[in-house]
């Protein structure tokens, strides 16, 4: 309490201390006069200096002193200054950046309090189907290893009341769910035992958006009823309780919607999570859940079963994004470490300035802890501003891109909270400020170190910096190059692979080709006819408004298709491939080719005779010697019960070639006639219209036909493509890496070139005197150029070999080792290199000897 | 210590303050009469004493110190705090 009090005081005087030392100043003064031998009083500017002392903050007026100092220092050298602090600032940018996203992705995690414990189960991987009886799993025989088992279904639930009917996204779950996940409430209860016993009252958590939007976040809304229809049982409608409201944000699966309704559900459902017990290793769970779910088994289990598998919740949320994440932080890492190295070089050549004010210090009697405070004060400052005008720009940034951002990596950042500056990314940012600071300040010194004296007296001769202190120099600048080497060979590498992928002949036309989903009600459709009835009436009259064919698909474009068996008529063995099932028109709307026979039409669905149109590679290879045309086949789905058989079907067709994805190899598709006889269907159109116009019609002609039915917003196939969304992006990012290196690198060069130029003016007066030519003056420096950009090169070119390795799996259709690329990002580099060399030499060989010669 | 003994018989400027001690010790102590007003600083920021505006014979602006009951119990505290340690040294000098 009264240290608190003291601190207050402190803070009073600090505010109030022009007023107390004026005070103070009188008071002694009066007794001074009061006094009748004044020398008995002491030395009062000292005592001054003690009462100030007292009152504290001394470090404060130090540490004003040495920033004002410093800035001082700083102005002298505005051009120095300039360039270090926006060098520094996009550094930091930068890193602000890819840290704020490592830190959405790979540190914050999934939000659930031990999200690194929750594991997915896969009790057949990578197999088509899994043992039968798994709902009846006793997981209380591995309850020594699962702390608990976590299941949810999906549910669609619609609510009615008051005057408009809405579609809500609900969760049936247990009560491991509840613990398991941690589920925690923002008003109301959490679900307890009681509600997940058979026969107690149905109750329910809402989501908080609904609980907003829908309740007005009125804490009334707890503990009403609620009236719900579940879309898996139209006309039985639920009452339920609801008795709390979740977190804002609250998801669970693979994207991050919010969950509108979780119900208990009493009745055990299949659980595909768990969340381990602490310190139990996710292989020694594998084991016991093998055998559990051996036990369980009620159909005979395959010899080949490689039973249980656990895959990492986080893992499965990460996906393909983990290599991608730590690649992009590996080369932010590079470009930072690059601008350090630049601002270095530069920190070099100005200390070589200010050698002699540094000389004059020493002799003075300052000693190297006060150079050392000074230097690291002025980097203190740069960096500072570098850091607050990176993470500005970050937070300018973040706020507009990072929707874009998390598209492009094709996941959202598994918090609710998205990419954001939060204190763990501050506090990250921060460190590496400081470390720069740190490291940046201690520069100079080395430069310093010996021979400070010889500073002093070097008017008479010629001067020139240590062999050491070149060494380093060169080092850097050495270093700076292989950096941007190794930059622009990924860069380089990444932008073929765009090339390779955006010249790779899909077999069809993604360009304008939208598709969006019909969503029935399950009401008064009697059978699957009728349903197919609206899925045809509702193609014909959109095909009419927009003037292109609208069709259906089974499968959509860009995923690996399910693989189904071919067989041939005559008896010969299968082969594996795509099956797929399109409606009449498929391949004309999505611009597949067909090389010999016919598209579907409008009858085959219905025909008694069933047709199929299969694959040009397909056809060669069931058919080898041709005459594919006019031939039967059928699929063969393999599933638990075996092998079920469509129908035999004629080929009427043979169409061009389609990959899927992009490293597609096995192109063996086999498609038949179907339009959807379900609630749902996936269809296509192509057309140039804006998404919302496309929207506006689906949505009215859908109403025209039947009034409940539901259309998701299209969106444009190519989005789908998130192998060249992702490759794209990433290669923008290393572009841009790239060429910030690179140019730093010639900046580096350059600065480093023109300082030697400028050192050696009198020996190069010298030479031209003794009858050296130009020519040969620019040999001088375009030498010592070459050996900077030579070993740069080297070392690059083995960094740039170790890059590639690492990058194999995120280039495509580019040998690893891909010599074009290391050549052409070596000559641009070298080209710029030698420019830059160049361009800082000519103004030194050109100038004037006599005048060279006379200065000093 | 001092200070406090002082000002505990009433409010004091720093001159008026120097005198009594001088006085009451006797004029055996006479040490810098400036170094009483760093260490009035410290007193000031403990809240031991309080200070306001005053006038002082000559007609300057002064201030004058007053103690604080913080300040009357830390007297309190070091007296006891100083007979203890006297009676000891005392103690310690008679029997050997």
């Amino acid at each position: 309490m009264s240290v608190l009090a003291e601190w207050v005081r402190r803070l009073g005087y600090r505010l109030n201390r022009r007023r107390l030392e004026d005070a103070l100043q009188q008071e002694m003064e009066a007794h001074r006069e009061l006094m009748g031998e004044p020398v008995r009083f002491g030395n009062t500017l000292q005592l001054r200096e003690r009462s100030r002392d007292v009152w504290g903050w001394g470090w404060l007026d130090a540490l004003g002193r040495d920033v004002r100092f410093a800035a001082r220092g700083l102005r002298r050298t505005p051009l120095f200054t300039l360039v270090a602090t926006v060098s520094l600032a996009l550094g930091l940018a930068l890193a602000t950046s890819t840290v704020s996203v490592v830190n959405a992705y790979l540190i914050r995690s999934l939000p659930y309090p031990v999200a690194d414990r929750l594991y997915h189960v896969m009790y057949a991987p990578p197999g088509p189907w899994e043992p039968a009886g798994m709902t009846a799993l006793d997981w209380t025989s591995v309850a020594d290893v699962v702390e608990f088992p976590i299941s949810a279904s999906g549910e669609s639930f619609y609510v009615s009341e008051g005057g408009y009917t809405q579609s809500l996204r609900g969760l049936r779950v247990t009560r491991g769910f509840v613990e398991g996940l941690g589920v925690s409430v923002a008003a109301g209860r959490r679900p307890a035992a009681h509600d997940f016993t058979a026969g107690s009252e149905p109750s329910a958590l809402i989501g908080h958006a609904l609980w907003r939007n829908r309740f007005g976040s009125d804490p009334g809304a707890i503990g009403r009823l609620i009236r719900a229809e579940p879309e898996s049982r139209p006309g039985q409608a639920e009452r339920l309780r609801i008795v709390g409201v979740l977190e804002p944000g609250f998801y669970f699966g693979r994207d991050r919607t919010a969950i509108d309704m979780l119900v208990p559900h009493p009745a055990p459902v299949r659980t595909y999570m768990v969340r381990l017990r602490e310190g139990v290793p996710p292989a020694a769970a594998e084991r016991r859940l093998t055998e559990a779910a051996r036990r369980a088994a009620t159909s005979p289990i395959p010899n080949d079963w490689s039973g249980v598998r656990l895959e990492s919740a986080r893992d499965r949320w990460l996906g393909r994004l983990r290599p991608v994440l730590l690649g992009i932080t590996v080369a932010v890492g590079l470009v930072l470490v690059i601008v350090c190295a630049n601002v270095a070089v530069l920190m070099l050549l100005r200390s070589m300035q200010r050698q002699k004010e540094v000389a004059v210090r020493l002799a003075l009697g300052s000693g190297w802890g006060h150079i050392s405070r000074m230097l690291l004060t002025e980097t203190g400052i740069i960096c500072t501003i570098a850091l607050g005008a990176g993470i500005a720009m970050t937070a300018i940034l973040l706020g507009t891109l990072s929707p874009a951002i998390e598209t492009q990596l094709g996941r959202p950042a598994p918090s609710a909270a998205g990419i954001t500056i939060d204190t763990t990314v501050m506090a990250i940012v921060g460190a590496i400020g400081l470390l720069a600071a740190i490291a940046l300040s201690l520069v100079p010194l080395t430069s310093w170190g010996r021979g400070m004296t010889n500073a002093l007296q070097q008017d008479a001769r010629v001067t020139t910096d240590g062999r050491s202190m070149r060494r380093l120099r060169s080092g850097l600048i050495a270093f700076e190059i292989a950096g941007s080497l190794v930059l622009l060979v990924g860069c380089g590498l990444m932008v073929r692979s765009v090339i390779t992928m955006m010249n790779t002949d899909l077999g069809f036309d993604p360009a304008g080709l939208n598709t969006s989903r019909i969503m029935l009600r399950a009401q008064n459709r009697p059978d699957p006819a009728a349903y197919r009835s609206v899925h045809e009436r509702f193609a014909a009259s959109v095909t009419a408004l927009t003037g292109s064919k609208v069709v259906f698909s089974s499968w959509p474009p860009f995923f690996p298709p399910p693989e189904h068996l071919i067989e041939p008529d005559a008896g010969e063995p299968g082969i594996v491939g795509g099956a797929i099932s399109v409606s009449a028109g498929y391949f004309s709307t999505f611009g597949v080719p067909i090389a010999q026979g016919r598209d579907f039409t409008g009858e085959d669905a219905s025909t008694e005779a069933p047709v199929a149109v299969i694959s040009e590679t397909l056809a060669r290879r069931l058919w080898p010697a041709g005459g594919a045309l006019g031939r039967r086949v059928r699929d063969v789905a393999r599933t638990q019960g075996g092998a079920t058989p469509g129908p035999w079907r004629t080929v009427v067709g043979i169409a061009g070639d389609v990959r899927q994805t992009y490293d597609d190899e096995d192109r063996s598709d086999f498609y038949w006639p179907r339009t959807p006889d379900g609630r749902f269907g996936t269809f296509y159109v192509r057309s140039n219209q804006p998404g919302p116009v496309l929207f506006d019609h689906f949505q009215r002609t859908a109403a025209h036909i039947d009034r409940n039915a539901v259309i998701n917003p299209p969106r444009l196939v190519a989005r789908d493509d998130q192998t060249l969304a992702g490759t794209r992006f990433l290669t923008w990012l290393l572009a841009g890496f790239a060429a910030t290196a690179a140019f730093l690198a010639m900046l580096g060069i350059y600065g480093v070139t023109a300082y030697a130029a400028q050192q050696r003016r009198k020996e190069m007066a010298i030479r031209t005197a003794l009858g050296a030519s130009r020519r040969a003056l620019m040999g001088i420096f375009l030498r010592e150029g070459a050996v900077l950009l030579g070993v740069g090169t080297a070392v690059g070119l083995f960094g740039g070999a170790a890059t590639s390795r690492v990058m194999r799996n995120q280039v495509f259709g580019v040998q690893p080792f891909d010599a074009p690329t290391f050549a052409i990002a070596c000559a641009l580099l070298l080209a710029a290199g030698f420019l830059a060399v160049f361009v800082a030499a000519r103004g030194a060989c050109a100038a004037n000897p006599v005048g060279a010669l006379n200065s000093n | 210590m001092l200070i406090l003994r002082v000002l505990a018989a009433g409010s004091l400027h720093g001159y008026a303050i120097a005198q009594r001690i001088h006085t009451l010790s006797r004029e055996e102590l006479s040490v810098e009469e400036g170094s009483l007003y760093p260490a009035l600083q410290k007193l000031l920021l403990k809240g031991w004493v309080k200070a306001s505006p005053a006038i002082s014979e000559t007609g300057r602006a002064v201030r004058e110190y007053k103690l604080t009951p913080a300040g009357r119990k830390q007297l309190e505290h070091e007296r006891a705090n100083y007979r203890r340690v006297t009676a000891a040294i005392g103690a310690v000098l008679d029997t050997a």
